[in-house]
């Protein structure tokens, strides 16, 4: 299968930040980013959803140490695809550079936030929403002085 | 018990766990070669003490809340770089700390 580097000009560092190359679309980097944030994020949601569920009677009865387990698997799932997201992102930024990728990585931030809201119900007032999008911006700004080869 | 403590105190050790990554992951590690294995081993347990703070400040507080403080992280790692790395820091990450910043004390103020 022909790949990204393939189709690169050898030693052409900023060409493989060319937008619409003739790579299979899967491949390209902004979308290996781009999983592996929203992996992440699910990731985060999931440990989330399983702290939920340890939330409940934490007695001393076999319902309570059934829950417990459940928890404390979906907890290790939960960290495992976060995990698996970081493979994704050592697969991205072996074929762009980080500077160019991090800001999709900032976006995690909306999308653990978005998840809150849309499957804990949770109430997010608008400066806290504010605050997130900040963030999301000053990650991103943070990682575009990477361009400047700070090393 | 207040969130902020949890999860200040993973964020803190979150820092000192890369801090330590950087120092033993150099050619020629802060103290000497022999001195790799402590400045992994310190990364290896700041992290996973971190980890264990995050979630049990996950477990009573929105995700919304606590993820977003989170990156009060890049805020202390970019000051241990300058004072203990050395590193030199440009105006424009100065100046996206300070807008950081500003974001996490929005969110922290809007719990």
């Amino acid at each position: 299968m022909k790949t990204m580097e393939d189709s690169m000009p050898a030693g052409g560092q900023a060409a493989t930040r060319v937008i619409g190359s003739s790579a299979a679309g899967w491949m390209r980097p902004e979308v290996l980013a781009a999983i592996s944030v929203a992996f992440g994020a699910i990731g985060q949601l999931i440990v989330k959803a399983s702290l939920l569920v340890s939330n409940g009677d934490l007695g001393n009865s076999a319902v309570s140490r059934g829950l417990l387990l459940r928890a404390f698997i979906g907890i290790l799932f939960g960290l495992t695809v976060y995990a698996a997201g970081t493979l994704f992102w050592v697969r991205a930024v072996a074929r762009a550079s980080i500077s160019y990728l991090y800001p999709i990585s900032a976006c995690s931030y909306i999308l653990v936030a978005m998840g809150g809201r849309f499957l804990f119900k949770e109430d997010i007032q608008p400066g806290r929403w504010a605050g997130i999008a900040v963030i999301t911006v000053g990650v991103a700004l943070l990682s575009i002085t990477n361009l400047r080869g700070t090393e | 018990m207040n969130p902020l403590l949890p999860l200040s105190g993973g964020v803190v050790l979150n820092s000192v766990a890369q801090i330590s990554l950087r120092y033993g992951a150099s050619r020629d590690p802060k103290g000497g070669t022999v001195s790799r294995s402590f400045w992994i081993g310190l990364w290896a347990i700041c992290f996973a003490l971190a980890t264990l703070l995050w979630l049990i400040a996950l477990r009573n507080t929105a995700i919304s809340y606590a993820y977003p403080l989170l990156g009060a992280g890049y805020i202390l790692v970019t000051l241990l770089a300058k004072w203990l790395l050395r590193e030199k820091i440009s105006a424009l990450r100065w100046l996206s700390i300070v807008v950081i910043t500003a974001g996490v004390l929005m969110v922290g103020a809007n719990q």
